[in-house]
């Protein structure tokens, strides 16, 4: 059987760059992809955070193939068919480094990544499917595609196959993937023109708008809606909890749900007119910091989503975080190579590695997030539409005195909900959320 | 005119069925299908998650046998995570095979 000395499962974000810093280190690697390229097999919202890219590829301005930089932000309730928003475009979004957020598809994202790991000398072969590992005694030491001749050796291999993980569970790094560990999110691409867009969303070059849609966007569930302004075309999509959803006992398939966030009152004017180019699923890890699976065994490393490395709070920054695996899983194999030494106790300083940098540290600031507004739902549904009417009537145009208004409002309020209920969920949100 | 207007600022785009969606996804069909149903099992689920879940409504059930019509299969995987019998048995597609996203 053939050997190598590092196979990297799956060549996403994650994987491509720790096969690019093997070899520019001078290790023999080999990715191995189920598509026929790149990121074929790949979907994500729509921003790619690139702090960790900018760093390894500082050409990666100039040449890499981001739609628009993330120049305006909104964050957005959505109450019935009203809209409370939070609309933030600061000048320092709008300047070099762009803070990092840009907007990108991940085909032609993952391809420019995979070309600069084969430049550096990894090997890439696609159209393959990494069915199992080979073992030996309790060692991983290969792959197979599930012929008796489809396989491939190697000292150490790095998972990095994305959220659906089959593979990190064959390989008893954690039971199976339960509903309370993935959200799912299904996205369309729907063309415009490219002036239609920068007109709808007051945009200039290659500035683009990044909209959260929080409250009534998913029907409820716990998740959010999103447009995402490509160069041109939009990514719009909802995204939401698969126990919320298994809770719900809804009978609207994310399909459904997709097509209602559509065409609501507030998001169907800023689609209108676009022409639906593709429609797409996958699945979001959403395990936290306190399930998250083993991230090594003896020959093995998990890296990317496949380790449930996503921050699920506000921030939804994934890219950044699997890149910063791969570049920690590659450090510590080629750690592990000049010790000649790949079992769990040397490899257990990929963990460490985790664990002292940004991804765990962000992992463990939010792993309250879910499980917080899972018990706490009114925040998501009940005080968006309490807001709204208190607008509503604060602004209200009439003969009353604004005094009398005021109190009024106040008398409403203080009849529907209790102030000290209120305090305690702001005080919730305020310390699990934000 | 005033209907009129509503309509115009209300309507939605000419909403795409799901079948019109799925029409517009690349795929290279395989033969084989690459997730197994245990039926058995499925007589004892009441909740069929299976049936809502999935985004490109691969499951159906026919006279209380739930199949899976694995050509739609976006390769989410959610129907194997919220099934909490194991009654689905889903591996990915051979390699080349299966969906693939040009806007991803």
């Amino acid at each position: 059987m053939d050997k190598v000395e590092v196979i990297i499962v799956g060549a996403g974000p994650s994987g491509l760059t720790c096969a690019y810093t093997l070899a520019k280190a001078g290790v023999e690697v080999v990715v191995i992809e189920r598509g026929e390229y790149p990121g074929a097999k790949n979907m994500f919202g729509g921003i790619f955070f690139s702090s960790i890219m900018s760093k390894i590829f500082p050409d990666f301005f100039a040449d890499a193939p981001w739609e628009r930089f993330v120049g305006k932000r909104k964050f957005s309730l959505l109450a019935g068919n009203s809209e409370m928003a939070f609309d933030f475009t600061p000048s320092a979004f709008n300047e070099p480094p762009y803070n990092h957020s840009f907007m990108a598809r991940r085909g032609s994202m993952d391809q420019w990544l995979a070309k600069k790991a084969e430049a550096a000398g990894a090997s890439i072969i696609n159209n393959y499917c990494v069915s199992d590992f080979l073992y030996e005694h309790d060692k991983v030491v290969g792959i197979t595609s599930g012929g008796d001749h489809d396989t491939l050796l190697a000292d150490v291999i790095v998972c990095a196959e994305g959220a659906n993980s089959l593979l990190s569970e064959k390989a008893r790094l954690r039971k199976k993937i339960m509903a309370g560990r993935r959200s799912i999110a299904v996205k369309e691409n729907i063309r415009l023109p490219r002036a239609v867009i920068e007109d709808r969303f007051g945009l200039t070059g290659r500035q683009g708008a990044a909209y959260e849609y929080f409250g009534a966007s998913v029907q409820g569930l716990l998740g959010n809606g999103f447009i995402y302004t490509n160069q041109d075309s939009l990514s719009v999509g909802v995204g939401f909890s698969l126990s919320d959803f298994t809770k719900t006992q809804t009978d609207k398939n994310p399909n459904d749900i997709l097509d209602e966030f559509k065409s609501h009152p507030v998001i169907a004017p800023l689609l209108r007119g676009g022409e639906t180019m593709e429609y797409m699923a996958h699945m979001i890890p959403s395990d936290g910091y306190d399930y998250l699976p083993k991230l090594y065994r003896d020959g093995l490393l998990v890296v990317g989503d496949a380790a449930g490395l996503l921050n699920t709070s506000f921030f939804h920054e994934g890219v950044n975080l699997a890149m910063a695996s791969g570049i920690f899983a590659a450090e510590t194999v080629i750690a592990a190579r000049e010790q000649k030494d790949f079992s769990a106790d040397t490899l257990e300083f990929y963990e460490e590695k985790l664990k002292k940098s940004f991804v765990l540290q962000d992992l463990k600031n939010c792993k309250n997030f879910l499980s917080f507004l899972h018990k706490h739902k009114s925040l998501i549904n009940d005080y968006p539409v309490l807001l709204n009417n208190v607008l509503v009537d604060y602004f209200q145009v009439c003969e009353k005195p604004k005094i009398q208004i005021k109190k009024e409002i106040f008398q409403r309020v203080k009849k529907n909900v209790k102030f000290t209920r209120v305090a305690w969920d702001m005080w919730g949100a305020w310390s699990n959320l934000i | 005119m005033t209907n009129n207007k509503k309509t115009a600022l209300h309507s939605p785009e000419k909403q795409l069925t799901l079948e019109d969606k799925l029409f517009l996804v690349k795929t290279k069909k395989d033969t084989v299908s690459h997730i197994k149903v245990n039926s058995k099992m499925c007589k004892h689920c009441a909740s069929k998650m299976c049936l809502i879940v999935c985004p490109a409504k691969t499951y159906e059930e026919r006279k209380g046998v739930i199949e899976a019509n694995y050509e739609n299969c976006l390769e989410c995987g959610s129907c194997r995570v919220i099934c909490t019998d194991g009654a689905i048995e889903w591996e990915n597609p051979r390699g080349g095979f299966g969906v693939t996203f040009i806007n991803g």
